[in-house]
């Protein structure tokens, strides 16, 4: 049986639109931000640590500015609020921020 | 009201430690939270009638616990009949951060205990531009006391005195947030949720009590940092400190470490000497005042060490290297923190075993105590010395390196190879239900305060002699009786059969003394023991004789030397040796083949790179994680792949 036409054109976008939903959510992360940006927290992804990112001052809304990295880009520190918070990516990339 | 028990809680950093020293000086102990591994710091404040236990409880960010440690204050604080629960606490928070600093501190004032806060670094705070307005803060919480301090230079102490001595309590409690339930701990959502709204409380509440001069409240990168954590001069920073702080250790602690041996030598000798002659006089200078010395002899080391550390710790700088070191670290599954103890451990796993405690995850904390008598330490030197010395001949390769020299470096590299290698094992084999995270506070760059570092120090010596000593001591003992007594007049007979030279003194009498000293050892409990573990260690190489100070320098690993020494009658110079390097070079199989082959050398050397040879490790390894059951480990997988891979070794170079 074929498939047709404009089931193509159908899949194509949902590929395109999980393409570009990964993508933005890839680049939305406290993880993948320039040296120097300053950022605000919107929402802690739900894991094992949320709550212990939370406590360390990453709330919705919080503003957040990546000072310095470590040798090979992990792991990173941030100021939070005139402190200065060092952790690894895999745990900035539970902070999502805009 | 007058207290009895006051608690000091805060996050880390916040300066609890510095105000406890203040409150309590010298006046303080280390002791046990009952049943967890977790060290309890208390200490008396004399006030004007009464003297207050004050204890200074681990650092932590929130109540709900992440770690041992942290679930130890949830414990204390929750459980009215826990026996250190206070009756009131002190809340130490960082005023130059109070927004991240005060979620603790709402969180304990729900529970409706007491408090009293202090708002320290107000150096800080001040030079931020922030201004604590104490009329509004305390139109809110009015049973609560504020006092500013400065730890560092000690002002505001008194204040925080003079509260304890005037009593507070909770009588016009009014929650933050009201049917508070500490038991929702187990529920991640709600705590979540109950976070959030501390936030919203923290937010209105520092609008109105904060005044902040934007003009000073820029946020700048220190210079240091930017070298500090460079990819290349970072490192190397980090190395030449490292060097220089190994340069010191060795070139300063061989001094003292010198006198002591010296001090309990001449001790022991003259309660030979003055003493009547008898078995207790002997457990007295052989047994007890060695075994002491034993002791005695690591303070040196742990103190050097200690105060090294104790600096860069208190500078800020001990944080930097967790930062550039923990993506190196992590595949074997430690933590940027199992460095430095890790290195430490290169001069002497004790201290480096004890400066452990930073690791709050306990399974990385293991592992590194597991992993850090891998390190090739300064007591093995003597050891690999002697042994190159004896199979190693003394020539150049390439051209321009020379073997002996990378021979030790080989047997240094295959310790902290192995270090890492076990570690990545036991990564897999120990289950923890912690997860691994760093998430670490940098604090600013900052003279160190000499008190704290020497109270650190003291408090670890202490540590040391009072917890491990007596283990270290027993074991002495133990070894001691060993190798002096044997069974029935064994000992006696073959003294007697040794002849005796005319001259009462004079190069014959020594030689006489010696072979004496041979005779007693080998006819002891522990000399038949060595015999009788020949055939366990033919297959690597050894014959009963090193069988012999195998045994004996479990004691502490350069014990061979001597213990070879005495076993081939000759006098350990504490050098070069060469006396007994001729005479062991002499040694022949019955089948006429040397002993010390190279392959004998080298088995013997990997065999000490591995093997678990120091008791005190071992006392401070039960110590560090309160049970038999970790240094039996220790002791057992050790003396596995000692074994084995000296086997390896010996099979590959006969
Ligand atoms: N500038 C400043 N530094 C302080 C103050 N109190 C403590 N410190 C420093 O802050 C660091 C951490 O202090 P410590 O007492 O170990 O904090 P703890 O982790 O809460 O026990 C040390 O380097 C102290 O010297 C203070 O009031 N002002
Ligand atoms: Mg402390």
């Amino acid at each position: 049986m074929k498939i047709p036409f404009l089931w193509y054109i159908n899949l194509s976008f949902i590929i395109v639109n999980l393409h570009l939903y990964n993508h933005s959510k890839l680049s939305q992360t406290l993880a993948n931000i320039a040296l120097g940006s300053k950022v605000k927290v919107k929402n802690l992804i739900v894991s094992e640590i949320s709550s212990k990112l939370l406590e360390m001052g990453l709330y919705s809304g919080q503003e957040v500015e990546v000072l310095f990295k470590a040798p090979f880009g992990d792991p990173i520190a941030v100021n939070i609020n005139g402190y200065v918070l060092s952790l690894r990516l895999n745990e900035a990339s539970l902070v999502e921020v805009i | 009201m007058k207290f009895q028990k006051i608690a000091l809680i805060g996050n880390p950093n916040t300066g609890k430690t510095s105000i406890f020293n203040r409150l309590t000086g010298l006046n303080q102990h280390v002791g046990n939270f009952p049943g967890v591994t977790v060290d309890k710091k208390s200490g008396k404040l004399k006030l004007s009638e009464t003297t207050v236990e004050i204890i200074d409880l681990p650092g932590t960010y929130s109540i709900y616990p992440r770690s041992k440690d942290e679930q130890v204050v949830l414990d204390v604080l929750k459980n009215k009949n826990h026996p250190d629960h206070p009756e009131a606490l002190i809340v130490v928070v960082d005023a130059s951060n109070l927004e991240r600093n005060l979620l603790l501190f709402t969180q304990v004032y729900d529970l409706q205990i007491p408090v009293m806060l202090v708002l320290n670094m107000s150096d800080v705070a001040f030079k931020s531009g922030k201004k604590f307005n104490h009329e509004v803060f305390h139109s809110r919480f009015p049973n609560v006391p504020v006092v500013e301090t400065n730890a560092r230079i000690g002002t505001g102490i008194n204040r925080i005195i003079e509260n304890i001595e005037k009593g507070f309590d909770c009588e016009q409690f009014q929650a933050i947030i009201p049917e508070y339930d500490i038991h929702s701990e187990s529920n991640s959502d709600n705590q979540t949720l109950e976070t959030n709204k501390r936030y919203q409380f923290i937010k209105e509440l520092i609008s109105k009590i904060i005044l902040q001069d934007d003009n000073k409240k820029q946020f700048k990168v220190s210079k240091f940092d930017k070298v500090l954590i460079h990819p290349v001069f970072g490192y190397l920073i980090f190395a030449s400190i490292l060097l220089l702080l190994f340069q010191l250790i060795f070139s300063l602690a061989s001094y003292p470490m010198d006198m002591i041996d010296g001090v309990f030598g001449t001790l022991s000798e003259n309660i030979q000497a003055k003493l009547p002659a008898g078995l207790f006089t002997d457990l007295l200078s052989q047994g007890i005042v060695p075994g002491l010395g034993g002791v005695i002899i690591f303070i040196p080391q742990i103190a050097l060490l200690f105060l090294c550390l104790g600096i860069l710790e208190e500078t800020g700088y001990m944080s930097r290297v967790v930062f550039i070191m923990d993506r190196l670290m992590r595949p074997f599954g430690l933590n940027g923190k199992s460095v430095v103890p890790l290195l430490s451990s290169a001069a002497c796993a004790i201290p480096g075993i004890m400066a452990t405690r930073t690791i709050s995850n306990w399974k990385e904390r293991l592992i590194t105590i597991m992993v850090a008598p891998l390190m090739s330490c300064s007591a093995r030197i003597p050891v690999y010395t002697l042994l190159i010395a004896l199979v190693i001949p003394s020539q150049k390769v390439l051209g321009f390196l020379n073997l002996q020299g990378l021979v030790l470096f080989s047997l240094y590299a295959l310790g902290l190879i192995s270090a890492l290698l076990v570690s990545l094992v036991m990564k897999w084999l120990i289950k923890s239900n912690e997860a691994s995270i760093l998430m670490l506070e940098l604090p600013d760059f900052k003279a160190p305060r000499w008190g704290n570092v020497f109270i650190s120090l003291f408090e670890k010596i202490k540590i040391f002699i009072f917890d491990a000593g007596k283990v270290i001591l027993a074991v002495s003992i133990i070894l001691w009786a060993m190798a002096s007594f044997g069974p029935g007049d064994r000992i006696e007979k073959a003294v007697q059969k040794i002849e005796k030279p005319v001259q009462k003194s004079g190069p014959q009498m020594e030689a006489y003394e010696l072979d004496v000293k041979n005779a007693k050892l080998e006819n002891s409990y522990m000399g038949i023991l060595g015999k009788t573990i020949e055939p366990v260690i033919k297959p690597i190489g050894y014959d009963w004789k090193i069988g012999i100070s195998l045994l004996t320098s479990f004691a502490a690993r350069e014990v061979f030397v001597g213990s070879m020494a005495t076993i081939y009658s000759v006098q350990d110079d504490g050098e070069t040796n060469l006396g007994l390097i001729q005479k062991m070079r002499a040694e022949k199989w019955s089948d006429g083949k040397p002993v010390y082959s190279l392959a004998a050398g080298l088995s013997l050397m990997v065999f000490y790179v591995y093997a678990m040879q120091c008791m005190a490790t071992l006392a401070i390894v039960k110590r560090e994680t309160k049970s038999w059951k970790w240094p039996l480990i220790q002791i057992l997988y050790m003396g596995t792949l000692a074994y084995f891979a000296s086997f390896i070794v010996f099979k590959l170079f006969s």
